[in-house]
């Protein structure tokens, strides 16, 4: 009798353990492939005819176009990827000195400009990725500052905006911010605390435990900031890159950069913050926040999403 | 004033408690650990986090340390303030996106139960400081453990034994159901010091 009840015990959990396993990543197909695309916005503000003119910043354009030379070079390289195309798949938005732009012209930064293109890509598959990457000035409340137009002066792109436009593409969205103040771009989760400005982090985590309306950690949107809420992001003086895009370059495998002829050229290698053979957001961002100067991350405080999620960027 | 008086009120009653309690004829001291490792699956418990879910569970795998510097046995029943450290790996990846992996601390109160001469059942509850560590994002979770001991064997003052622990991890949003397997060792402290005071007086 007793051993009749412990087969029957073994028996009962082996199918118990079955179905229970039957429902997740081991056995279920996974869904397919998707492609990525990026927007990638640099502005100098050389042109800026409004009356409060910003300072000119001379690393943005220099940063918004490395950001897309190295994603162009990873998507090539890339196996998660389904079908890829340069010309489609990666919009440059540049305003730079010594450039005369019309007003239609699409790749003009302007807010305008902006949110319609964030608009087409609203016909995005559910399984792509879309990345907007920002360099720029950013306001005290983190608004994205927009090249100068004559017809939208002092235009700013509000995080509200934003997440907004973000909000209706499909599939993951990854934004990454070097501006002042980006850490507003975050969208507040209170599953979490953030050990950086958390006073009493014990007591905060288990008050966080019985938070009953509580956010949603979001498995769509992905933002890393090159500053917190209430700090400014720098860039060196020269025509080089922002400390924090110079860092996310660094992960993402820029080795080397040359000028010849006016024209950058870039050289890629494995992304070093690749895990094994894969680029992650919170892989990309602990390297890029390590191989930042000490000085300037405690200046900047950069930013990373809150919350359950990690997505992978490309695998190799 | 109250609270001052409630602090030394519950360390004056603990210093009896050990004092006392050990004087107890099949008492002893004991100093422990054990480590584990578990199938972790991460069930969302909110309705917002089901919904946008495409799996009704995620799977991490944990891998858990428990220091049990001084445990109290009494009769067949061991009593023990324990200190736990857990990390949890990432899930496994689900099209591009994945639960991100974390670490956890804790202080655990345990009481294990010994069956018969080999078998046991350990059962043990802690509250568990969590963090993410590039997010540098820390949460709380309850974490209630039940583990079925199975005795391999004793040599001198040390035992090992063999446990599969099943736990319940509740966190904001999840409700992690852990299913391990691992070595337990502990040391009798009591028993080794009276054989060395008898040592002594031969």
């Amino acid at each position: 009798m007793k051993r009749f009840l412990f087969l029957s015990m073994i028996v009962l959990a082996s199918i118990s353990l079955a179905i229970f396993l039957s429902s997740c990543e081991l056995f279920v197909p996974e869904p397919e492939n998707g492609t990525i695309r990026i927007i990638s916005i640099g502005i100098d503000y050389s042109n800026y005819g409004g009356s409060n003119k910003p300072s000119t910043l001379k690393g943005t354009v220099n940063d918004a176009k490395a950001i897309s030379q190295a994603f162009l070079a990873l998507a090539q390289a890339a196996v998660n990827l389904s079908e890829f195309s340069p010309e489609s798949n990666i919009i440059e938005m540049l305003q730079e000195k010594g450039k005369v732009y019309t007003a239609t012209d699409p790749s003009y930064p302007s807010k305008t400009n902006i949110l319609d293109q964030l608009e087409i890509f609203k016909e995005c598959d559910k399984n792509d990725i879309t990345v907007i990457y920002y360099s720029g000035h950013g306001d005290t409340d983190g608004s994205l500052l927009p090249a100068y137009s004559a017809t939208e002066s002092n235009a700013r792109i509000s995080p509200e905006e934003m997440l907004e436009a973000l909000v209706d593409i499909p599939g993951k969205k990854v934004l990454i911010l070097d501006s002042c103040f980006s850490g507003n771009h975050i969208p507040h989760d209170e599953t979490t605390i953030d050990l950086q400005t958390s006073e009493n982090a014990w007591h905060d985590a288990f008050a966080s435990l019985w938070e009953k309306e509580t956010t949603i950690s979001s498995d769509s949107l992905f933002v890393i900031s090159a500053a917190s809420t209430d700090k400014q992001s720098f860039e060196p003086g020269d025509e080089g890159h922002g400390f924090f895009t110079e860092s996310i370059l660094k992960g993402l495998g820029l080795v080397n950069e040359d000028t010849e002829d006016g024209e950058t050229t870039y050289a890629f290698t494995t992304p070093p913050a690749c895990n094994g053979n894969t680029l992650t957001i919170d892989g990309l961002f602990s390297y890029a926040v390590s191989e930042m100067p000490t000085e300037y991350v405690k200046l900047q405080s950069p930013q990373l999403i809150r919350g359950l999620y990690d997505l992978v960027l490309f695998e190799f | 004033m109250y609270h001052r008086l409630r602090h030394i009120g519950l360390t004056f009653l603990s210093l009896v408690m050990l004092t006392i309690l050990p004087l107890h004829a099949n008492a002893a001291w004991t100093s422990g650990i054990s480590l584990s490792s578990s199938y972790s699956a991460a069930i969302p418990t909110s309705s917002g986090l089901a919904d946008q879910e495409s799996l009704p569970f995620r799977s991490q795998a944990a891998v858990q340390i428990d220091m049990a510097p001084l445990s109290l046995r009494i009769g067949s029943v061991t009593f023990g303030g324990e200190l736990w450290l857990k990390y949890t790996s990432r899930s496994i990846y689900w099209g591009n996106t994945f639960y991100r992996p974390f670490w956890a601390i804790g202080p655990a109160a345990s009481i294990h139960i010994q069956i018969n001469d080999s078998i046991g059942l350990q059962v043990a509850g802690t509250a568990l400081f969590c963090w993410y560590d590039p997010a540098q994002q820390a949460f709380a979770a309850i974490d209630v453990m039940a583990a079925p001991t199975f005795r391999l064997g004793s040599m001198v003052h040390n035992v090992f034994e063999l446990t599969s622990p099943i736990r319940f991890e509740f966190r904001n949003q999840i409700l992690a159901v852990q299913v391990g397997i691992g070595l337990r060792w502990y040391y009798n402290i009591s028993q080794a010091m009276d054989d060395a005071t008898q040592m002594r007086s031969r």
